[in-house]
């Protein structure tokens, strides 16, 4: 059985100096109003302020494993953090609350504890005494604030342990450390000051530290801590130069940590969490099993493996796959369960296919304990391609009777158009199910209601005419060609876009024009921006912007080399801080 | 009575069970508390609003467009509205309000009508877009009210919630959410803390060591926030002042003596199991003054406990669809009646515990109010209720003319030019029965037809006589 997460790295990404050499060039293209400096290609771009960032949940706890190698930590739920176009990490709404600080507190104590419960396994000395749990507190220290330590900090560490072992010992004195540095500012936050004194307060972006940078990447690329030899580059102040950061960017995608950091983007663009949300109505839905039998199914066998599928799909197509956008966008390849498999109407062949053990690595909602294996399948091509014809969206996006094509096109839009829908105006009639005199004999036909209305149709026009393609797919995300014994009616359109306006014939046909857009390579930059930078995109980004898109497009939508793109770019080695 | 054990505090505050722990129990330090019943506020926060033919009362001479009020002490069940029967039980300790509306989320276009409905419900004033979240300007008022009667001692306020409601309706102050916890578990182990099977051992020793933990931390709070920008100072700098009031909050508990005869949940069972463990959670930690502000933030009723034959997508199939169809309107009387059930029991639980003279509901207020007004994402008709406290006469039925004028969006009327009460003045009453000295809400006056100013300031009238 192979394991993703051991898998060998792909030759495409053995050739990874090359394509650096390739992104350098692209990234040294400047327009004329930014010309470029000597010292830095990039020099005077203009970029958005940055904030104050935050770890979030899925970091705190792979941060917390990786410091503390070896011991045994329960996943540590956060209170519920609100998103920014679907993001968890964004800047705007990362203040502490009570509730917040509170869980810091109570967890630094709780793992404090349980590192102490394992202390002989982390220190070297033969015995915790004072000299030894000053030595393993600095050098902890270091590796948690992910930078070297002022002498005033290590004076300040080893006067407050000396002080807390004289009145508690050792063990007491270390734990208390410990606890103390993971509540620290300098561990829960990534205070960024740059290189150029503080307070010039002119909005001119400064580089940032090479500290700062093993962070910045470490982060974005791993969604952890930065390993050795990245502080090893830090301390050394190498990570300024930006050939060593695309060089170390094509490095740690090749580890399989870059996996959990590229699954954390894609948890969050794809709104995995909603997967498992949608109770059917079982008096349609597996009707063939007596209720509660149905929803214990339902719930605790096809939801958890439609929630992993994709991200299975996802590694697979990034990391062994096409490695690219139209990839998870067209790609009938994925890996299924037994009950997945009959869903989709293949035959799953276990002894031959394919497996992948899936060890799931949040706490979703199907908790951090998953296991599953999956079997590679290939789908009927006319049927499925790629994550929007996979059954997690479907079903996430759909009532419990009725699919629901408004979900699924406003998905589309937000997330691969970077089209929100305005709110709905307010003073129209809610959905009439019997306009007309007659109860609509289709799905199709019961939204089509909406449209029928002039100040609903302003913008269901664009949202139905994409989420009508997706007809062909009830709640559960089966395929049908009859809806209440009507022919299913799957056609669409595209509108509003420079560049893929026109009719489709359903959700495969609609997925291909997708993937061969650049308003959608366009907009999945600046997904990847919102998330890399933990910030919405401001006016003043768009030339990073779209230097980014363009380069991801000329790459032909390659995924790692957009990720590449962005650790390299001049935006993310500088900051700018509010005035 | 529901106490809590002294030793579930300190296992709250991490004290219990772990290697720092040192074998000599804690010095007996417990002081009564105070005699004096605290002021408690308890907020029951619903979505959908209702159906208000279902809601309303009306009684014979009482005419619709009128200011008048109804001593409810003496009306039969049976003229009790359908969605309020519930309360009935309780009805000398309840004020009705009808004839409310939130006429300044109407004339505010940051948002969609639901989330406007969550930001301007508890905080009267109008939304702040951030990075395209629209946020609330102000603090909601049980911010304000912990402000005036939380201890510094104890937790501030508690915002809980049963499902998963949309965490957009409690502030700290402008911009700054406070999320809410649906997990019944993770309620109990903030409030209470994990039982210890291996029992407690502590000392004074540690708690101590806790202090000054926590003044480390605040102090290295203080350091970095010098060297950074602005924003980010600002951050570090409210992070630091929660540090701050947890610092207080473990010393305050630390001394804390109380019994609790309340189980640890299980975590998420389900929404009526989760409300109920939510209830009894509260009932203790009002017992034993650890919190007096709390808010429940109840999300959609699932389906099929509003209808459990025919479980059906409440918010798309009948809260949207609520002027259109009869069935529609049955089932959201019914959705606001199971809610008043769940008010209902609030109340119960307050009022098994006697407090001073009375009982612990003579000593907190409890407001229920929803999001929007109704299924249809109206704000006129906002039906809104009171039960317990001792500022205000209770017992009352208040109808106020629905006279603003102001154009808002009103299914019914179709082309009314008015709408009801601005909802302020009934955030404001919630206030002032507190006992703040508050005379507006953020916002005071909204311009309606004709350019009229609308006074959206001071208390709902006749509330206080």
């Amino acid at each position: 059985m192979k394991r993703l997460v051991t898998s060998p790295a792909r030759r495409r990404l053995k050739l990874g100096m090359g394509m650096t050499v390739m992104v350098m060039l692209m990234m040294s293209g400047c327009s004329e109003e930014n010309p470029p400096a000597a010292t830095d290609p990039g020099a005077g771009t203009t970029i958005g302020i940055d904030s104050l960032r935050r770890m979030n949940a899925e970091q705190y706890n792979n941060t917390l494993r990786d410091l503390f190698p070896g011991v045994g930590f329960e996943h540590y739920v956060f209170p519920k953090q609100l998103d920014v176009h679907g993001f968890d990490n964004n800047v705007a709404v990362n203040s502490a609350t009570p509730g917040l600080v509170d869980f810091y507190y109570r967890t630094a104590v709780s793992v404090a504890q349980a590192v102490l419960m394992d202390i002989d396994e982390l220190v070297t000395c033969e015995e915790l005494d004072l000299s030894c749990a000053q030595t393993y507190l600095l050098e902890l220290t270091q590796r948690a604030w992910r930078r070297d330590l002022s002498d005033d900090e290590k004076s300040e560490l080893t006067g407050a342990l000396r002080s807390w072992v004289d009145e508690f010992g050792p063990a007491g004195g270390l734990e208390l450390s410990i606890a103390y540095l993971l509540q620290a500012p300098d561990f829960i936050y990534f205070p960024e000051v740059g290189i150029a004194p503080m307070g010039h307060g002119d909005g001119i972006p400064t580089p940032l530290t090479s500290w700062e940078l093993a962070s910045r990447l470490s982060y974005f690329l791993w969604n952890t801590m930065p390993d050795a030899e990245l502080m090893q580059l830090a301390r050394a102040d190498k990570l300024r130069e930006r050939q060593v950061i695309a060089r170390q960017a094509w490095r740690m995608l090749e580890d399989p940590k870059a996996h959990q950091g590229v699954l954390s983007f894609y948890r969050q663009l794809l709104d995995l969490k909603k997967i498992g949300t949608n109770s059917l109505d079982f008096s349609v839905y597996l009707s063939h099993m007596d209720g509660d039998a149905g929803s214990d199914y339902l719930h605790q066998v096809l939801q958890p493996a439609m929630r992993y599928e994709p991200e299975i799909f996802v590694v697979d197509e990034i990391f062994r796959g096409s490695g690219k956008l139209s990839g998870l966008l067209t790609s009938s390849k994925s890996y299924v369960t037994e009950g997945l498999a009959e869903i989709y109407g293949v035959t799953l062949d276990d002894e031959s296919a394919e497996a992948v053990s899936w060890h799931a690595t949040d706490s979703g909602t199907f908790g951090a304990d998953f296991i599953e294996t999956f079997y590679a399948v290939q789908l009927d091509t006319q049927q499925r391609a790629g994550v929007l014809t996979q059954l997690g969206f479907l079903n996430s996006h759909a009532k419990p009777v009725f699919p629901s094509p408004i979900l699924r096109g406003v998905f589309v839009k937000d997330r691969l158009l970077c089209a929100p829908a305005p709110p709905p105006p307010g003073d129209v009639p809610a959905l009439d199910e019997t306009a007309g005199g007659e109860a609509p004999k289709t799905n199709r036909e019961r939204y089509e209601n909406h449209s029928r209305n002039v100040a609903c149709a302003v913008c269901h026009e664009s949202i139905d005419a994409i989420g009508f393609t997706f007809e062909n797919y009830d709640s559960l995300g089966q395929y049908r060609t009859t809806d209440n014994g009507y022919p299913v009616d799957a056609t669409g359109s595209v509108m509003g876009t420079e560049d893929m306006d026109g009719p489709v014939n359903n959700a495969v046909e609609l997925t291909h024009r997708l993937a061969q857009s650049k308003t959608v390579h366009d907009c999945h930059t600046t997904q990847w921006f919102r998330y890399a930078f933990g910030r919405t995109e401001s006016y003043a980004d768009r030339s990073t912007l779209r230097a980014l898109g363009d380069g991801f497009w000329s790459a032909d939508g390659d995924i790692t080399e957009l990720i590449v793109n962005i650790a390299s770019s001049y935006a993310f080695r500088h900051r700018r801080s509010e005035p | 009575m529901s106490i809590v054990n002294r030793r579930d505090f300190l296992a709250a505050m991490g004290l219990a069970g772990g290697s720092l722990l040192l074998p000599s129990l804690l010095p007996r330090m417990a002081r009564a508390e105070s005699v004096e019943a605290p002021k408690r506020l308890v907020v029951f926060f619903t979505q959908h609003g209702t159906w208000h033919d279902g809601w309303k009362m009306r009684w014979p001479g009482l005419p619709e467009n009128q200011m008048w009020e109804k001593d409810l002490s003496q009306v039969p069940i049976n003229e009790f509205s359908q969605a309020l029967r519930p309360l009935h039980a309780f009805r000398d300790r309840l004020m009705v309000v009808d004839g409310l509306a939130m006429v300044s989320a109407e004339a505010d276009a940051s948002g969609l009508r639901h989330e406007l409905a969550y930001v301007h419900s508890l905080t009267g004033a109008n939304c702040q877009l951030v990075s395209g979240i629209p946020l609330a300007g102000a603090a909601s008022i049980d911010q304000r009210v912990a402000d005036a009667i939380a201890r510094p001692d104890r937790f501030r306020s508690i915002e809980t919630g049963v499902g998963a409601p949309p965490s957009l309706t409690n502030f700290r102050a402008a911009g700054e959410l406070l999320p809410v916890e649906t997990n019944p578990r993770r309620v109990y182990e903030r409030l209470f803390g994990l039982q210890s099977e291996d029992g407690l051992s502590t000392s004074e020793q540690t708690f101590r060591a806790h202090g000054s933990l926590l003044d480390m931390v605040k102090a290295r709070y203080g350091a970095l926030s010098g060297q950074l920008s602005s924003e980010d100072k600002r951050k570090l700098e409210l992070h630091k002042e929660m540090v701050f009031g947890l610092e207080q909050q473990v010393r305050g508990l630390s001394r804390l003596a109380c019994e609790s005869g309340t189980r640890a949940p299980d975590g998420i069972v389900g929404y009526e199991q989760d409300f109920a463990a939510t209830v009894n959670i509260m009932a203790s930690a009002f017992a034993c003054d650890l919190t007096r502000v709390m808010t429940f933030a109840m999300d959609t009723l699932p389906g099929d406990i509003v209808i459990p034959n025919q479980p059906g997508d409440i918010h798309d199939e009948y809260a949207h669809n609520i002027y259109l169809s009869q069935d529609a309107q049955q089932a959201m009387t019914h959705y606001t009646e199971i809610h008043a059930q769940h008010f209902a029991s609030i109340l119960t639980a307050l009022d098994v515990i006697p407090e001073g003279n009375g009982t612990m509901l003579d000593s907190t207020l409890c407001l229920w109010v929803p999001e929007v007004a109704d299924g249809a994402h109206g704000f006129d008709k906002w039906p809104a209720v009171m039960a317990g406290g001792r500022a205000m006469k209770m017992g009352r039925y208040m109808n106020y003319p629905r006279d603003t004028p102001y154009r808002g969006w009103q299914w019914d009327l179709g082309t009314s030019e008015s709408m009801g009460v601005p909802h302020q003045k009934l955030l404001t009453t919630v206030c002032q029965a507190m006992g703040l000295p508050v005379h507006a809400m953020p916002v005071e006056s909204i311009r309606g037809i004709g350019g009229v100013s609308i006074d959206c300031r001071g208390p709902l009238a006749g509330v206080f006589s």
